[in-house]
Order: C-alpha cells, then sequence, then structure tokens
C-alpha cells in the first residue's frame, strides 16, 4: 500500500530513545529476573497491566471518536490507531505471565484450591485453560477490532471513499460494548483474582475509565510535542488542547468517582469478604501511597485542569499529563502489588524491578508506537466529516 | 436625575459588534447594547471586564464545604457521638457526599444571589423600555447623551457603515 | 450563503437542528404562540384527566394519614416497598433533564436548545413526585422536616450522618434547588420577550413580575452567561452525586441484592435511560399536537434514542455483572439471592424486567426505529415500565428473602399503593400541562442561537461544528 507517510524528528527521537532504554532497562531487568524470579513475575503484571491499559485506551477512545466525531478525535486519531496498534507487541509481551501463572495465582496450586472451598466453587472459571483461552479470546477481539478500524481509515486517506466512514461508525458502535466487557473480564482474570476471594462489580468499570484517561494523557504528550508538524499546524492541533484537556478532565473526575464509590460501599459495609482488600491498602506504608493517589491521582490534576488558562498552555498540560501517566502506575501498583502478601502482613517493599520492567517495556511501547505513527499521515486526509467538524472555525 | 441615551437600533449581530467596537474606539461613552440573545464578542467589543462570578461561585462552594465539614465532625463525633455499627466517629468517608451536596448548593445559591445583586434585577422591577423589539429580533446601542454639543450627525454617520436602522433619542426621567 | 441552512451533500449527514427558513421573529411568534393561542381540547382533556389522577393521590394521602403507613403492602422482611421505588423511578426521570441542560450544554451540543426548557421542567416536578414518597412514608409528614433537617430533636440526638438516607435528604434538596434555579435563570429572558408580546394587561404584568426587569442589556448578558456555565458545571457533577447517593441508599447495606460495588454507575446510567424514556414520552405527542416539528427535528429523535441505547447498555451491563459476581463471589447468599430473582417467585417480573431494558430497546440500533415516532414512543413505553420494574426487583427481591429462611416473607402491594403511585403521575401531568400552558416550552433565546446568522457574518453558524459532532 502506497500510503502517505509521516515524519518528524521527535518521532526519531522517541524511536532511537525507546529502543535503547528499552534495551538497556531490559538488561537490568534480566539481572533481576535471575537473581529474584518471584519479584519479577509479581513486578511485570504491574507494568504489563500498565502499558497494555495504555493501548486499550486508545482503542476505546478510538471508538469513541468514531461515534461522537468531535473535533479533538480528529488531532488524535492517528495517535489513538497507533496506540492501539500496539496490541500484537502486547501479545508477545503477555508470554511471561503464562510462564509466571503459578507464581501469580494462587488459583493455580491444585493442592491450594482442594482445601480452599471458594476456589473450589470458582475453578469453573478460574483455572489455567480457561485463564489462557480467555486471553487468546480477548486479543483476537482486541487486534480484530483494531485491525479494521486502521485499515479502513488508512484506506480512507488513499481513496477518500465514502463508504468507510459508515464502517467505521458501524464497528464502534457494537465495539465498544464488546471492548467493556472484554476489559472486565480481562481485569476479572489478571488483577482481581491475584486475590482469589475478593470481588467488586465496579472493577472492571475501574479499568475503562483508567486506561481512557492515560490514554488521553499519552495523546496530549504527543499532541503538544508534535505541534509544529505541518499536519498539526495546518489544522491548528494546538488549539484543541484545551479540548484534551477538558477530556482527561473529566476523565480524572469519572476515576475519582468510581474509585470513591468503591471505597465508600465497602467501607461502609465493613464485610470480612471485602473489607481486608482496603484494609491492607491502608497501612504499612500503603497508606501514604493511598494519600498520594487522591492528591496528585485527583486533587492536584482537579484544581489545574479546572482553570481554562492551564488547559491552554502546552507547557503546563504536558506537565499535568506526565503526572497522570506517573500516578496511573502508582495507581496500579496500589492495587496489585499488595496483593502478594499470601496471609502474612503486607509491608511496602518497592523493588528496583518495580521501575526497570515499565521503564523497558515502555521503551519499546513507545519506539513500536512511534514506527506505527510513521506509517500514515498525521492527521486522516478524506475523512468527510472532518470538512463538516472543522467548517465552523474560530470560536 | 434625567439621563439621555441616543439610539441606535440594527438587526444583526455582526453589525452591532461591529459599531459597538467602532463608537467605543471614536470616543463616545457607551451606556449599553441591548440584544435579544447573549452576544459572544460583545464583551470585548463594548470592553469589559472578564466575569469574576467564577471566583464568587468559589468562595461560597468554600463556605458550604467548611459548613459541611465541621457541622458534620461537630454533630457526629463531639455534640452527640452516637456509635454506628461501630464506625468511628470520624467517619470523614461517610461525610463526603453531605460535604458534596453543600459546596453544591451553596455555589449555586451563592452564584444566583450575586447575579441578582449585580445585575440590579428583583422581581417586579421596573426598567426603561429601550426598544420594544429588543427581546424579539432587534439590536440597540445606546450612547450616553451628556451635553448639547453631542455631534449626533458624526455619529449617525459612523452607524451607517453598519447598517443602521433606526435612530432615537430617549429620555429617561 | 450564510442566509440558508447549509445543503449538505452527503446524505449520512445529521439533519439540522432547526427547520429552514426560520427567523428570529418566526421563532419567537411560534413559540409564544403555544400560550397565546386559544386553549386546545387535548389540554383541556389532559387537564381533567390530570385532575382526576391527582383525586387518587388525594385518597391514598387520606387514608394513609387516618391508617398509618400500615395500609400499604409492607411486612417484615421487605420494610422498603413502592414508597422507594417510586421515589427512586421518580428521581430517575428528573436526571435526563439534568444531562440535557447541564451536560449537553458544557459539550456545546446545540441540539438540546431546544429541549432542555421542557426537560428542565419535567425534572422540577418528577423531582416534585420523588418527594411525596420519603415525606409520606413517614406517616406524619408535617413533622417530617423536623426529622430530617439537620437538626438535635428534643432528646439532643441529631441526624444520623453516617446513613445514606440523610445523605439522601441532602441530594434531594440540593438537586430540587439547584434544578429549579438554572430552570428560572434561562426562564428570565424568555419571560421577558413574552411580557413585550404579551397582549392583555394581566400577562404583561405577571410576565413582568417573572421577569425582573430584564431588557437584554449585554452587561447583563455578560454576567447572566457566565452563571449559566457555572451553573451547568455544578450541576454535572451534581446529576452524578445524586443518583449515585441514591444507590447507597441500598449498596451501603448489607442486603445480598443491594450491596454491590457497581450500583453507583449503574444507577446514573438508569437514571438517565429512563428520563430520556420520559422526555420522548411527552415530546412526541406535544411535537404532534403543536407542530413543533422546525424544532424537535429527527436530528432530536436521532440523538436522544442514541443516549437511550447507550445508557440502555451501561444498564444491561450493570444486570450482566450483577450475574456474574454473584456467581463469582462464591457467596451462598449471592448466589441463591440471583437464583431466586432469576426463577424464584418474582421471575416473571425479572424477564419482562429484561425484556422491557434489554430486550426491546436493541431495537434502537435501526436507524428507521430511531426516526420513526410512533416507533420510539412505543420503545419508550417499554424503558418507563421496565425502569420501574428494575427497582421492583431490586427492592423486593432482595428482601424478601434474604439472610434467614424463617423470616422469608412475600410482598404484595394493595390498592393504597397503586393510588399513591397513579396520584403522582397526575400531580406530574398536572404540573407538565400547566407549565406547556404559561411558560415557553422551548427557550426562545437559545433557538435564536441556532436561526441563521443575517447579511453580513463571517461565522454562518454558531457552533456548526460541535453541532456535527452530537452526530
Amino acid at each position: 500500500m502506497a500510503t502517505e507517510s509521516f515524519d518528524h524528528p521527535f518521532l526519531n527521537k522517541i524511536r532511537t530513545l525507546g529502543l535503547l532504554f528499552g534495551a538497556l532497562f531490559l538488561v537490568l531487568t534480566v539481572i533481576g529476573a535471575i537473581s529474584n524470579p518471584q519479584q519479577f513475575y509479581q513486578s511485570y503484571i504491574i507494568g504489563y497491566v500498565y502499558w497494555l491499559c495504555i493501548s486499550l485506551g486508545c482503542l476505546s477512545l478510538l471508538m469513541l471518536h468514531h461515534l461522537i466525531s468531535g473535533r479533538w478525535g480528529f488531532v488524535i486519531r492517528r495517535l489513538l490507531e497507533s496506540g492501539a496498534r500496539t496490541l500484537p507487541l502486547m501479545v508477545i509481551l503477555f508470554i511471561p505471565i503464562i510462564f509466571g501463572m503459578h507464581n501469580l495465582y494462587e488459583w493455580t496450586h491444585a493442592d491450594v484450591v482442594a482445601n480452599d472451598p471458594i476456589l473450589k466453587f470458582k475453578s469453573p472459571y478460574l483455572n489455567e485453560t480457561g485463564f489462557i483461552s480467555r486471553a487468546v479470546f480477548y486479543f483476537v477481539l482486541w487486534i480484530g477490532m483494531t485491525w479494521l478500524l486502521t485499515k479502513w481509515s488508512r484506506t480512507q486517506d488513499e481513496t477518500g471513499e465514502p463508504g468507510l466512514k459508515s464502517k467505521m461508525i458501524n464497528l464502534s458502535g457494537p465495539g465498544i460494548p464488546v471492548l467493556i466487557l472484554s476489559v472486565t473480564f480481562a481485569s476479572t482474570d489478571w488483577v482481581m483474582s491475584l486475590e482469589p476471594h475478593w470481588f467488586s462489580t465496579i472493577f472492571g468499570f475501574i479499568f475503562v475509565v483508567g486506561q481512557a484517561l492515560a490514554a488521553m494523557a499519552m495523546c496530549i504528550i504527543w499532541v503538544v510535542n508534535l505541534s509544529d508538524a505541518d499536519a498539526f499546524s495546518e489544522i491548528e492541533a494546538s488549539k484543541y488542547l484545551s479540548d484534551l484537556g477538558t477530556l482527561m478532565f473529566a476523565f480524572t473526575v469519572l476515576w475519582s468517582y468510581v474509585s470513591f464509590s468503591q471505597f465508600l460501599i465497602i467501607w461502609s459495609a465493613n464485610l470480612a469478604e471485602e473489607a481486608p482488600w482496603y484494609i491492607k491498602r491502608g497501612q504499612g506504608g500503603w497508606d501514604i501511597m493511598a494519600v498520594a493517589l487522591i492528591l496528585f491521582h485527583f486533587a492536584l490534576p482537579f484544581f489545574l485542569l479546572l482553570q481554562r488558562a492551564i488547559k491552554r498552555r502546552a507547557a503546563l498540560l504536558l506537565a499535568i499529563a506526565v503526572l497522570m501517566l506517573v500516578m496511573r502506575y502508582v495507581d496500579l501498583y496500589w492495587y496489585i502489588a499488595p496483593s502478594f502478601s499470601h496471609g502474612g502482613p503486607v509491608g511496602f517493599h518497592p523493588h528496583f524491578l518495580d521501575l526497570t520492567i515499565p521503564l523497558s517495556i515502555g521503551g519499546f511501547w513507545l519506539a513500536y508506537f512511534a514506527m506505527q505513527l510513521k506509517g500514515a499521515a498525521l492527521v486522516p486526509l478524506h475523512d468527510p466529516r472532518m470538512a463538516e467538524t472543522f467548517a465552523g472555525e474560530g470560536h | 436625575m434625567s439621563n439621555s441615551y441616543f439610539l441606535g437600533v440594527f438587526d444583526n449581530e455582526s453589525d452591532i459588534v461591529a459599531a459597538t467596537r467602532i463608537t467605543r474606539e471614536s470616543g463616545y461613552d457607551i451606556h449599553d447594547v441591548y440584544t435579544p440573545y447573549a452576544v459572544h464578542d460583545l464583551p470585548e467589543a463594548m470592553g469589559l471586564k472578564s466575569s469574576r462570578l467564577t471566583w464568587v461561585c468559589l468562595m461560597f462552594a468554600l463556605l458550604g464545604f467548611s459548613i459541611a465539614i465541621f457541622s458534620q465532625f461537630w454533630i457526629a463525633g463531639v455534640d452527640w457521638a452516637v456509635n454506628v455499627g461501630g464506625r468511628p466517629f470520624n467517619s470523614l468517608p461517610a461525610y463526603l457526599p453531605v460535604m458534596f451536596e453543600c459546596i453544591v448548593l451553596f455555589g449555586g445559591l451563592g452564584v444566583l444571589f450575586t447575579l441578582f445583586v449585580r445585575t440590579k434585577l428583583y422581581p417586579g422591577k421596573k426598567e426603561l423600555t429601550i426598544h420594544p423589539e429588543v427581546t424579539n429580533d432587534r439590536f440597540v446601542l445606546a450612547v450616553e447623551l451628556r451635553d448639547s454639543a453631542f455631534d449626533t450627525a458624526a455619529i449617525t454617520m459612523l452607524w451607517e457603515q453598519y447598517h443602521v436602522l433606526e435612530i432615537r433619542q430617549l429620555s429617561e426621567a | 450563503m450564510a442566509s440558508t441552512a447549509p445543503e449538505k451533500e452527503d446524505p449520512t449527514a445529521p439533519a439540522p437542528v432547526l427547520g429552514p427558513g426560520q427567523t428570529y421573529t418566526t421563532v419567537t411568534q411560534k413559540i409564544s404562540s403555544i400560550i397565546t393561542s386559544r386553549t386546545p381540547l387535548g389540554w383541556i382533556i389532559g387537564v381533567a384527566l390530570a385532575l382526576g389522577l391527582m383525586q387518587c393521590f388525594a385518597l391514598g394521602v387520606t387514608w394513609l394519614l387516618i391508617k398509618g403507613v400500615g395500609v400499604w403492602g409492607l411486612n417484615v422482611p421487605v420494610g422498603w416497598g413502592w414508597a422507594i421505588i417510586n421515589f427512586v423511578w421518580w428521581i430517575g426521570i428528573g436526571h435526563a433533564g439534568t444531562l440535557i441542560s447541564a451536560i449537553l450544554l458544557l459539550m456545546r451540543q446545540n441540539w438540546r436548545n431546544s429541549i432542555n426548557r421542557f426537560a428542565e421542567a419535567m425534572t422540577i416536578f418528577a423531582v416534585i413526585c420523588a418527594m411525596q414518597f420519603p415525606l409520606l412514608h413517614t406517616g406524619r409528614p408535617w413533622i417530617a422536616a423536623y426529622w430530617l433537617l439537620p437538626y438535635p430533636n428534643s432528646m439532643g440526638v441529631w441526624p444520623q450522618f453516617r446513613s445514606p438516607l440523610i445523605w439522601d435528604v441532602f441530594a434531594v434538596s440540593t438537586y430540587f434547588t439547584v434544578s429549579l434555579i438554572f430552570w428560572y435563570i434561562g426562564l428570565i429572558p424568555d419571560f421577558a420577550t413574552l411580557r413585550d408580546k404579551a397582549k392583555q394587561k394581566v400577562s404583561r404584568v405577571i410576565y413582568g413580575i417573572l421577569s425582573m426587569g430584564w431588557r437584554g442589556s449585554a452587561k447583563h448578558w455578560h454576567n447572566y452567561e457566565m452563571t449559566s456555565l457555572l451553573l451547568a458545571g455544578i450541576s454535572t457533577p451534581l446529576v452524578l452525586s445524586v443518583h449515585s447517593i441514591v444507590s447507597f441508599d441500598f449498596s451501603v447495606g448489607l442486603v445480598p441484592g443491594w450491596h454491590a460495588t457497581i450500583f453507583p454507575p449503574y444507577f446514573v446510567a438508569g437514571a438517565v435511560f429512563a428520563g430520556f424514556a420520559m422526555v420522548l414520552t411527552l415530546a412526541l405527542p406535544l411535537r404532534a399536537v403543536y407542530g413543533l416539528h422546525d424544532f424537535i427535528t429527527d436530528r432530536h429523535l436521532n440523538n436522544m434514542s442514541k443516549v437511550m441505547l447507550a445508557t440502555g447498555l451501561i444498564v444491561a451491563y450493570g444486570y450482566g455483572m450483577e450475574q456474574f459476581y454473584a456467581w463469582y463471589s462464591a457467596s451462598t447468599y449471592e448466589g441463591y439471592m440471583m437464583q431466586n430473582r432469576t426463577w424464584g417467585p418474582y421471575s416473571f417480573e425479572y424477564w419482562m424486567l429484561i425484556l422491557c431494558n434489554v430486550a426491546v430497546p436493541q431495537l434502537l440500533w435501526i436507524k428507521w426505529v430511531r426516526l420513526n415516532p410512533i416507533m420510539l414512543f412505543i420503545v419508550s413505553m417499554f424503558i418507563n415500565v421496565g425502569m420501574w420494574l428494575e427497582r421492583f426487583i431490586i427492592v423486593v427481591t432482595s428482601l424478601h428473602r434474604d439472610y434467614m429462611p424463617s423470616s422469608w416473607d412475600m410482598y404484595r402491594s394493595t390498592p393504597w399503593d397503586w393510588l399513591l403511585y397513579i396520584g403522582t403521575i397526575g400531580i406530574f401531568l398536572l404540573g407538565m400541562l400547566l407549565f406547556i400552558r404559561v411558560m415557553p416550552v422551548i427557550n426562545i433565546v437559545e433557538i435564536r442561537l441556532l436561526v441563521p446568522r443575517k447579511g453580513h457574518d463571517k461565522k454562518p453558524d454558531h457552533d456548526a461544528s460541535a453541532d456535527a459532532s452530537a452526530d
């Protein structure tokens, strides 16, 4: 396909640096993994879920964009597509989790399950075959939808065929419910079942919102850094930064809303099946992290993004987006890491692998992302909706 | 006290904005502009300062926040502490919903109150009818007519560039 | 070019939000003619019907006050019956109004301009209906205010701030107040228009008082716009909070079937779902009777249907998650609750709920259904019923068989439950009918923003872009 491509010094820089740092941290990770395999898997699942969430967030925002087609969507569509197209990389990176299942998931141990009536009850769902086949199913769904959406989008660049627009809309309509359902079950499989006795019905929803937030922060970072690219100056992309900032604000508020709802309901009921999950996370250093989440995942970005003047300043918005990406990791760390206590008291024991793994995956993810972004024009070329959308310029 | 105004009547948004801007720049004192809906470029053309209602709203919201937090802690923890299902007297998570509602209630009432005070509107207020169609389809620019030296010809010329429909003089008793 | 509505070649392009050929004057005339024209026969019949239904309310309340809440079908395991079901149902219906007026305003979706006034009025009357139930269920409503407000009783004991029921008092009264403010602020300039158009002295005086001397001064508009934005800004989290707090009434408790963390977002989505269904239930006949096709266009029907479809899917997601996690929890009580809900004595109601709220709304995937007023009306009626059944299922099936089999019992409503419920429908209808008769049912000022600009404008349409994004 002779699609138009896109080039920018920032892209090349990210690709080179991404590969370099990815490799460097990979070496450190390998050293850590050899010396402490158990710790490796525990840190790996956090880093992996973090980057997977960004890819999936891109896919969900992409479908949202097709459905509501606001101006902001055309600015970041190619970024979202590239983000979703990193999913094949995430498939490869899933392999260590399969190898580490026994280190991570209590319910994979036949002897534990035999002595635990609850796990025995859940075994039709929580078993190794089910876990792996469901993972395959999720990835086929996600990659299939991504493949179709990005293929149509790129064909549209070349041919300008008007019917492709409806195809993308028609896939995104049912696509969003399918994605939300699959993310719910994936988060149950991969994260909730780390503590297999615990359950919360809003859990999948929290992941869906967190993903969208992370993807939006990632897009803002790219838009700011690519704002001098020709395609972006043509549509004056930086003018839409404040719209993107508003969306990031909305997702931040939604995240706070769903997180607080889950906490308040469990805290008030104080049931023995549920409350320990929060009790664990409210002591021994984790409490400080919880306060940090309230302050920097909610309060600070909330009050900053409330002000229009701040959302219009690219440098400040960039800083907030970076903060949100960091806090997404803190949030996932706080969700996942205390799970590995196995009954005993949980201390706050960060390990250097908790840093090298996300950074290593992130390096490769970003390099892969940059390569995907090069494959097509930075802004869709012939989407009929764009003309309408950008017609009412300047208010 | 008697005020006199010199009125120009227009029939669309862009003319009134342009006419307002040029009138102000030519040194006339604009009394006010009357429009059938909120014209977004007018405040800037009239040289109005940006509204500070946001800060007022924030202050009232903070007041609501303080009252809600203080009274809940005081009521449920100090004045008559009741043990409910073993929950602590300091049940901050359970106080947040009421706190939030008070923030919104105070912010909303505060901003309404401030709007009425700022615009001096109140039920039954009688104000001078500037033009009968200003609440339908006319846009009226009112300039202060202070002394007899006011050059009506010049301003008429100025407004004619912007398709003024009608020119009037109006006195307030 | 800018003087006519832009013709789009793309057949899939969205329909306009305002019919062609409208000017400021025709808009003013058309909307105020609903008030100034002769009273249509249909309106009189409607009012007669509403008054008739209100007699049910009077009867139900009188007997309730004479005998006490024992006249309702409540019993020991099922201590919450129709009163809370109706309360939640009405509050939910109100949510569409706030969503349309606040959230869509912030999202610059200007198609909302012609339905927001109407939907806000619906919010006000729905909340009034909702408030009847918490007041009446106290049995002695004239002293209920004394129990609900934060004021210590004669023993010095205050209301219980850890209870979601007291959160509800704050949430609902705040919601009512802020919605009323928002509604009234929006009405002021329209009252001024009606005052200037009024032919009779009485109406001129009344609209004059209500319009507070509004003259359309740009200085006033400047602060007025800011106020609207701020109110929209605080109403948006408010609407989320109100139904979340209503959901806390259940989820903070320990009863299986109530205690689920998904409740807040699932209740909010359900509220919007029900609210939009009610907006359509009322707007479709209104549009037909008063010929408002230029204001409530196919675009509105299409967009509202899509919102219903989306929120309906979230609700369906909620049902699914409840089923799955009831099993996944491996808790006997959770598992039994779900099994009892699905196959127990109330299974008919449960499957009717699935039919009304999950199966029928799937018709909205079809564009023809979204644009066909009759089909849309039918689907909306299904949703109205379905959302009532949802609350019935949540309240009754969870309570009637909980932890102790020895105290299991069945719940049956009594005629007094029916009378009160039907009576509030009368209150709601009467409120809406009076509103239609004396107030501009469509926001005149905001419709002016949709009128194509005259003459020398560079900007053809105020929000053309946001407009396109509404699709």
